[in-house]
């Protein structure tokens, strides 16, 4: 039954309307070229008879025939222009349906190319060649520990010349204190006199600023001479928690420098009045941004100030 | 219409024997008989280039008339060798008046298979060819379905389309083509 069915059901037609008009052009050309060949044998006919009536002295019918041949000559001229026009005409729609399909094709190859560049994303690869340098980076560091002056064995070797010697020359230490299991009472904080320590700190805020790789962030402070500045700092986050630190005097000078350093602590007075500069340099970096923890304490006008321990 | 130049065909030795031109009783003497006229039949027409032959015009033919020896078959004979050529797929009725038939000497598929092999060496793959074209073109001049018979041509066109080798397009009364793909 099936069998049946499906002989009644055409397929869908291959055949377009370029297909169809091509179709007509052609058709044209061969009923041009039919008739082409008709002549052409009128043409041959018509000469014989020509022959023949010269041979009996027939001349006017004889110029008859051949004015007759010679208008079909030119006819057949024409048609063979016509037939040109077509043939340039079927050539160009041929030539055009070709273009389009290479046009089809082209698009299909750039939307398959786009899709594949969809996958393949960017942020992806720029989370993997961050991991990749971060791991890099740890490993410099691993191999910069690793090659100092001294090799392991080195180290080894003066670990145990260093137990020799202090066994030469010290006692026993076997009787060590124990450590103790309670806590210690601490003295009471005096009450009398904060005010007195708080008043060398009349200026202290706290400031997390983030320096990104290859960038130096600087903060400026005016004070008057003699005053007592403290600049502290801690590297909070970002690979392995590092950062440049340069301080200024107000004529430029570095009076202070840091390198890589996670975390420090800074005091010195004030020479001479002015703008004081502290930078943080990112600089080592090459692409982790750093987050540095600071305060820059600055003491009181110097006539004020107390001695500090 | 009987092709003017005859190519140089060896008859075959029935073809002078007299008993040849009349349907034998005796079963195995006929079979051997309808076999000969079967390959005669085929060599002629493939040697003539034609496709048809007319039962009405058979007495002009020589095929089935051997003036020679002044013998010829018979209308029952004709048909019989018809019938024969028919179950063995090698012809067919033009016509539901059974007066003329095609005699295939390339069944409808091997025209198809050679036209579409034509197609395929001139680059006529997507493209539309008329009937007119294929048959009668400058083209296929030194082609052997050149001069193929309208009828045939169509079948075998057909045999193509079944296979989805081409699509026929008929746009109207006149316009006849065929696309290849």
């Amino acid at each position: 039954m099936g069998g049946l069915f499906a002989k009644h059901k055409k397929p869908a037609s291959r055949v377009t309307e370029q297909d169809k008009a091509v179709l007509q052009l052609k058709q044209q050309r061969d009923k041009i070229k039919q008739y082409q060949r008709r002549i052409k044998g009128v043409l041959e006919k018509d000469r014989e008879m020509a022959r023949k009536l010269l041979q009996e002295n027939k001349r006017d019918r004889a110029k008859i025939l051949l004015k007759k041949k010679r208008y079909l000559e030119q006819l057949t001229e024409k048609t063979d222009n016509q037939l040109d026009g077509i043939e340039q005409m079927v050539q160009d729609i041929e030539f055009s349906q070709v273009q389009v399909e290479v046009l089809k094709n082209l698009e299909k190859g750039n939307a398959a190319l786009k899709k594949l560049h969809d996958v393949f994303s960017m942020s992806d690869v720029e989370k993997i060649m961050d991991e990749t340098r971060e791991g890099i980076e740890k490993q410099q560091e691993i191999d910069d520990l690793l090659s100092g002056n001294l090799t392991e064995d080195d180290l080894a070797a003066v670990e145990d010349e260093l137990n020799e010697i202090m066994k030469a020359n010290l006692p026993e230490v076997e009787n060590l204190p124990e450590v103790p299991t309670e806590e210690p009472t601490l003295p009471d904080i005096p009450q009398g006199e904060p005010t007195a320590v708080c008043a060398l700190f009349s200026r202290a805020y706290s400031y997390f600023v983030t320096v990104d790789a290859h960038a130096e962030e600087c903060f400026f402070e005016k004070v008057q001479a003699g005053t007592k500045m403290g600049l502290t700092f801690e590297v909070a986050e970002g690979g392995f928690l590092d950062i440049d630190v340069k301080i200024y005097s107000p004529d430029g000078n570095l009076i202070y420098e840091g390198d890589r350093e996670s975390n420090g602590k800074f005091a010195f007075a004030a020479d001479k009045e002015g703008v004081y500069r502290y930078c943080f340099s990112n600089k080592m970096s090459t692409m982790t941004p750093k987050i540095v923890m600071f305060s820059m304490d600055v003491g009181e006008k110097p006539a004020d100030a107390k001695e500090e321990d | 219409a009987l092709n003017a130049n005859l190519r140089s065909m060896e008859w075959p030795w029935q073809y002078n024997f007299p008993p040849f031109f009349t349907l034998q009783p005796n079963e195995d003497t006929r079979n051997k008989q309808l076999e000969a006229w079967r390959n005669l039949a085929l060599e002629y027409c493939k040697a003539n280039k034609q496709f048809i032959l007319d039962i009405n015009e058979a007495y002009s033919c020589p095929l089935f008339n051997n003036k020679s020896i002044n013998r010829k078959l018979s209308e029952e004979g004709i048909r019989t060798v018809v019938e024969s050529l028919r179950d063995r797929k090698a012809a067919n009725w033009v016509d539901t008046q059974k007066s003329k038939f095609y005699v295939f000497w390339h069944t409808p598929e091997e025209w198809g298979n050679l036209i579409y092999n034509w197609a395929n060496a001139n680059g006529m793959m997507n493209s539309v060819c008329t009937f007119f074209e294929l048959s009668q073109g400058e083209d296929t001049a030194n082609e052997e379905f050149h001069n193929l018979d309208e009828g045939l041509l169509l079948l075998a066109l057909k045999s193509l389309e079944s296979k989805r080798k081409a699509e026929i397009i008929q746009l109207d009364e006149e316009t006849q083509g065929v696309k290849f793909f």
